[in-house]
């Protein structure tokens, strides 16, 4: 019985291309290497109708093109001379019909190139690990049509006019480029009873519970298709060791959780751990005095709740040397940037606010779209503004509706950003902006931040992505000094995420969740690119977040004294005086030379000191167009001539400018920023003026 | 509608990758062929006389930038003199085919060419080493080897530069490799656009500033023949993760791969920070951080049967390398003359007074090996350096 069932099964012919193995009694071809000289055939002719079906289980990465699939009337057992691809010798020799399998098979393809590559289509892939590709002949009169199964789907017919009766047509894969291995599924008749119990279980359990069925291991394992058969080698994919018990690496309790690789902890040591780390960042950076006031920045996520709670515990008379600082608690709303409602947000900020009452420290309340009404910082120490308040209870939130203003403007300035990479680092800014002024308000010289170190790695890669290089240190570092009276310190950048949540969990502590501008889409910020990037990383190579923290510690961010070098938005020092062979000159030459017709570039290539005067001479007419932000609505009332786009850009830094580039109308941006720069302008150009009588150039007040 | 071009009136057939602009193809040449000059011109990468090696591979960017570089020389008078320098690995049904393209190109570019092989510079090809490594480390000998390869040959062509075909998008990502790696010294390195200015060969790439995208524009609208095909040994995975981010990253935002590449120049390493000095090689001469260069040690482990020598963690191979330093010894102290062996001891004991433990063996085993085999003694006095050094590694 089991012998009938296995004459009628579909295989391999043993006459094969030289760096193909079969395995698996010859339903399973295997590419060794190369990425060439791999056809193979089906053992016996198909009959009309009858489908071979063979399931990709390996790809390799770094070839292009895939997997090749037909019929052919050449018989494998003539043994003639294989040649080294199906596409375009094996096809060429006639008698053939093959195509190549694409990412986005789709329906009838004619063409016979192999990889038409429209990676930017969101198909699904076909070439993927476990997609099925099929391949039948239907008799159509004296001539026959070859159509392609693929998941299931018949694709119509593809090949017309194949003279079946000419011979006996044969299946041929060539199992090309990034193929590497594909089986044959069994359609017609049962492989054996074993197999077919295998099929049946499958059907009924899923994967996961198969290790909790009363089966001997040897039998879960074939199940698992794991077992190995002879001539057979199962790639070691799972080495998974489920070990029951691991003990505390440091006191032999037992242990509930794995920190890296091999240090496990008892829930007590993991405390003790933890707090350690932290307060040794805060006393190693020696930056944090007695009795000094801290302003700490929550936002309801795990990181600050987790700083939240360590701060609150070393503070405690509890703690065994007390934290001697005096922290107040900051919230900052960014519901308006997703275009929350008033009581979604009223939602969010009484939830976090609950927390932060519970602490009993001084807490604030702050949004974002306070941000475009902040006065210049020159101005705001001397100004008492009574809406800044410490706001503690509860109905005092409705103040948060005085901001429609504000608000409308901010929702402006996002909807004039194209991208959500420039809406995010926008609003990174604008969240510091807004720290930075509270702290000086209410007399704050520090800034505490819960970033942890994953985050901070991210954050690293994605300085890096948007041309921040310069200010990579300062973002990353324990301690960030751009402004010069307030230093942001971030005492949990030595946390790893997994070592946050974990806290958090053992320590039962409330975090909020608050969807924000990246929340609900996919992949579309360089930031949420780059942390994918990252934690992807990290499932494979441990060691990736540290290994990025390392390069950021070797770094340091060059800082200038005067704030005229001060990026005007992120007040990032300024990283845009670069010698004639840099990006930068380079990036506006490519714009100069394909915006400018040839006459002015003949004449500006000649000029070889490019120092950003030339693009001017092109840009000047769309310039004029955006010099004031909206003539005939009134809304443009500034006292003195509207900033440039030029000019605004040259008060920003590279990665600023970006942001700039991607706004519709640079009059958006929250007016202390304008403000500010149009001040630089007049001083650049008072100092232009004296110039001439200044002794030392560089000798500017302060 | 059709387009127009942005700069002329003709009808735009492509957006540039970089800007985004719309542009006819004699204005993307244009362009193209500008920014080039520009970055050629503001690095001040030629001097007028001196000889300037291409390193050829057959691929796009190589066969590219000879044929921008040859058009520019003319159009704007460099005075310099190209030369196309290949390198053949030795990897069958890859560079073979490949040479035959730089072989065309040298015909239709009238340049002269020059192909030095890993097998005489070596001994070895890439399909022998891979037959004794397998498929994973191998890119490490072959990246190794090419960089020393290109060297010896533009000395041997008696060149004053090398330029290279690397491309913005090249660099972008090694920058994001080097900081993956936590590799300092690298980042700091790699985004210059002149390498090895103090003693080596200085080497440039002209094509810094230009993204990959347009070069294979460049090459697909003016019909240049090149070879297309990946090496048949599979790449270097942990490179394609980074390959791969910088690609989604340029769709997101096309200046991405600019500005990494401006985030590279501007990094400024902490003073405290301790870089690798740059030294030559004991052995060979040619430029390295360690005593001994990476291609010495590579091709050491290979010629001793430990071709995992110089690849990922050290301490298992650097174990083995001690045993069979240690059986040598004891088979070549079996097998000299009464004579020598005296010596031989002599030696050791004296040694084993004065020195540490690990110095110890490899000073015996230099001995033996002199005894062994007395032909090639100074061979084995270049070792009698290289094991501590090799230990060390």
């Amino acid at each position: 019985m089991i012998k009938n069932a296995l004459l009628t099964m579909t295989r391999f012919h043993p006459y094969h291309g030289q760096n193909i193995r079969l395995l698996h009694d010859n339903m399973v071809a295997y590419r060794e290497t190369s990425f060439a000289h791999a056809l193979t055939f089906s053992e016996k002719p198909l009959r009309p109708g009858e489908i071979f079906l063979v399931e990709i289980e390996k790809n390799e990465r770094g070839w292009s093109g895939h997997m090749r699939i037909g019929l052919t009337q050449f018989n494998p057992a003539d043994h003639f001379e294989l040649p080294q691809y199906a596409l375009p010798d094996l096809h060429n020799m006639g008698k053939s019909w093959i195509f190549a399998v694409t990412k986005s098979h789709n329906k009838v393809m004619l063409n016979e190139e192999g990889d038409t590559d429209n990676g930017d289509e969101p198909y699904q892939s076909v070439i993927d690990v476990g997609s099925r590709i099929g391949i039948m002949y239907k008799v159509n009169g004296d001539t026959a049509e070859m159509r392609f199964i693929i998941n299931g789907e018949d694709q119509g017919p593809c090949a017309r006019y194949i003279p079946y009766q000419g011979g006996n047509l044969h299946a041929v894969v060539d199992v090309y480029g990034t193929t590497k291995q594909v089986r044959i599924i069994q359609l017609y008749g049962v492989s054996t009873l074993q197999n077919a119990c295998r099929d049946r279980i499958l059907q009924l359990t899923s994967e996961d519970d198969l290790n909790k069925l009363p089966l001997p291991k040897k039998l879960k394992q074939f199940l698992r298709y794991e077992l190995v058969q002879e001539g057979e080698d199962v790639s070691p994919a799972r080495k998974e060791k489920i070990v029951e018990e691991r003990t505390c690496m440091k006191c032999e309790k037992k242990a509930v959780l794995v920190t890296r690789v091999n240090d496990a902890f008892c829930k007590e040591c993991f405390m003790v751990y933890v707090t350690h780390k932290f307060r040794a960042a805060i006393g190693k950076s020696k930056l944090i005095r007695d009795g000094e006031s801290v302003l700490v920045g929550v936002s309801g996520g795990q990181a600050s709740s987790c700083l939240l709670h360590l701060i609150q515990e070393g503070l405690s008379g509890r703690a065994h040397k007390k934290l001697r600082f005096k922290p107040g608690l900051v919230f900052i709303d960014e519901g308006a940037t997703i275009g929350m409602s008033a009581e979604e947000r009223l939602a969010n900020c009484t939830q976090v606010l609950e927390i932060m009452e519970k602490t009993g420290f001084p807490c604030y309340l702050k949004a974002l779209e306070q941000a475009m009404e902040l006065e210049r910082e020159a101005v705001t120490n001397t100004a008492d503004q009574t809406d800044t308040a410490s706001m503690t209870s509860v109905e005092d939130l409705t103040k948060l509706h005085r901001y429609d203003k504000a608000e409308e403007e901010l929702r402006a300035l996002m909807d004039s950003l194209k991208s959500v990479s420039a809406k995010e680092d926008l609003i990174k800014s604008l969240r510091h902006k807004i720290l930075i002024d509270l702290a000086l308000k209410k007399g704050y010289s520090k800034v505490m931040l819960g970033d942890c170190s994953t985050r901070l790695a991210v954050r690293l890669l994605t300085d890096i992505a948007q041309g921040r290089g310069a200010h990579v240190a300062m973002d990353t570092a324990f301690a960030d000094n751009r402004c010069n009276d307030i230093t942001i310190v971030r005492p949990i950048r030595d946390f790893s995420s997994k070592e946050v949540a974990m806290f958090n969990i053992l320590n039962n502590v409330p975090s909020v969740f608050i969807p924000r501008i990246t929340t609900k889409v996919y992949s579309v910020s360089i930031e949420h690119l780059t942390e994918r990037f990252v934690t992807g990383l990290q499932a494979e190579y441990p060691s990736t977040t540290s290994n990025i923290m390392r390069t950021g510690e070797k770094l340091h961010t060059e800082k200038k004294s005067s704030s005229e070098n001060q990026c005007a938005i992120c007040q990032a020092p300024l990283d845009t005086d670069v010698p004639s062979s840099s990006a930068l000159s380079a990036v506006r030459f490519s714009e100069t030379v394909s915006r400018c017709s040839s006459v002015t570039l003949s004449i500006f290539s000649t000029d070889t000191a490019c120092d950003g005067g030339g693009d001017k001479t092109c840009q000047s007419e769309g310039q004029k167009e955006s010099e004031c932000c909206g003539r005939g609505d009134g809304s443009c009332q500034s006292k003195e001539s509207k900033l440039t786009r030029d000019e605004v850009e040259s008060a920003l830094c590279y990665a600023c400018r970006l942001l700039i580039k991607d706004l519709g109308d640079v009059s958006k941006l929250p007016k202390h920023i304008l403000d500010d720069i149009s001040q630089r302008q007049r001083r650049t150009k008072m100092k232009s003026e004296i110039e001439d009588f200044l002794l030392d150039p560089s000798n500017t007040p302060d | 509608m059709p387009i127009k071009c942005n700069l002329c009136e003709a009808g735009a057939i492509l957006k540039r990758p970089k800007t985004g602009d719309a542009l006819c193809k004699n204005c993307f040449y244009f362009a193209f062929e500008e920014e080039v000059h520009k970055t050629i011109t503001d690095a001040n990468l030629f001097v007028r006389g001196e000889t300037v090696a291409i390193g050829a591979s057959g691929g796009k960017d190589s066969t590219v930038l000879a044929y921008v570089l040859k058009a520019l020389n003319q159009r704007y008078d460099y005075g310099v003199n190209l030369v196309l320098l290949s390198v053949d690995e030795g990897i069958t049904g890859y560079r073979d085919d490949s040479l035959e393209t730089v072989k065309r190109n040298q015909q239709q570019y009238d340049l002269p060419l020059k192909i030095v092989s890993y097998e005489e510079l070596y001994g070895w090809t890439m399909d022998a080493i891979v037959k004794q490594i397998g498929l994973k480390n191998n890119c490490t000998f072959c990246g190794v080897f090419r960089r020393q390869a290109l060297d010896r040959g533009a000395i041997l062509m008696k060149v004053d530069r090398i330029v290279t075909g690397h491309n913005a998008d090249d660099i972008a990502e090694t920058v994001i490799m080097n900081v993956l790696r936590g590799d300092i010294g690298r980042l700091q390195r790699c985004t210059a656009i002149t390498t090895g200015t103090e003693g080596a060969l200085p080497r440039s790439k002209p094509f810094k500033y230009t993204y990959e995208k347009e070069i294979v524009m460049y090459a697909y609208f003016k019909k240049l023949d090149y070879f297309s095909t990946e090496c048949i040994y599979s790449p270097n995975a942990y490179r394609g993760f980074a390959r791969a981010y910088i690609k989604d990253l340029e769709k997101i935002r096309p200046s991405a791969i600019i500005d990494i590449i401006h985030s590279g120049e501007s990094l400024s390493v902490k003073k405290a920070v301790k870089l690798p000095t740059q030294g030559t090689c004991e052995r060979c001469g040619y430029i390295s951080s360690n005593p001994l260069c990476k291609a010495c040690i590579l091709l050491e482990g290979l010629n001793r049967g430990l071709p995992r020598l110089g690849i990922g963690k050290s301490h298992k191979e650097r174990r083995k390398l001690n045993e069979m330093l240690a059986q040598k010894e004891e088979a070549g102290n079996e097998k000299t003359t009464p004579d020598n062996s005296r010596e031989t001891t002599e030696n050791a004991s004296s040694e084993k007074s004065a020195s540490g433990s690990s110095k110890q063996k490899c000073e015996n085993c230099s001995c033996g090996q002199k005894c062994l085999a007395e032909k090639v003694e100074d061979l084995q006095l270049d070792r009698r350096k290289i094991d501590p050094a090799l230990i060390d590694f």
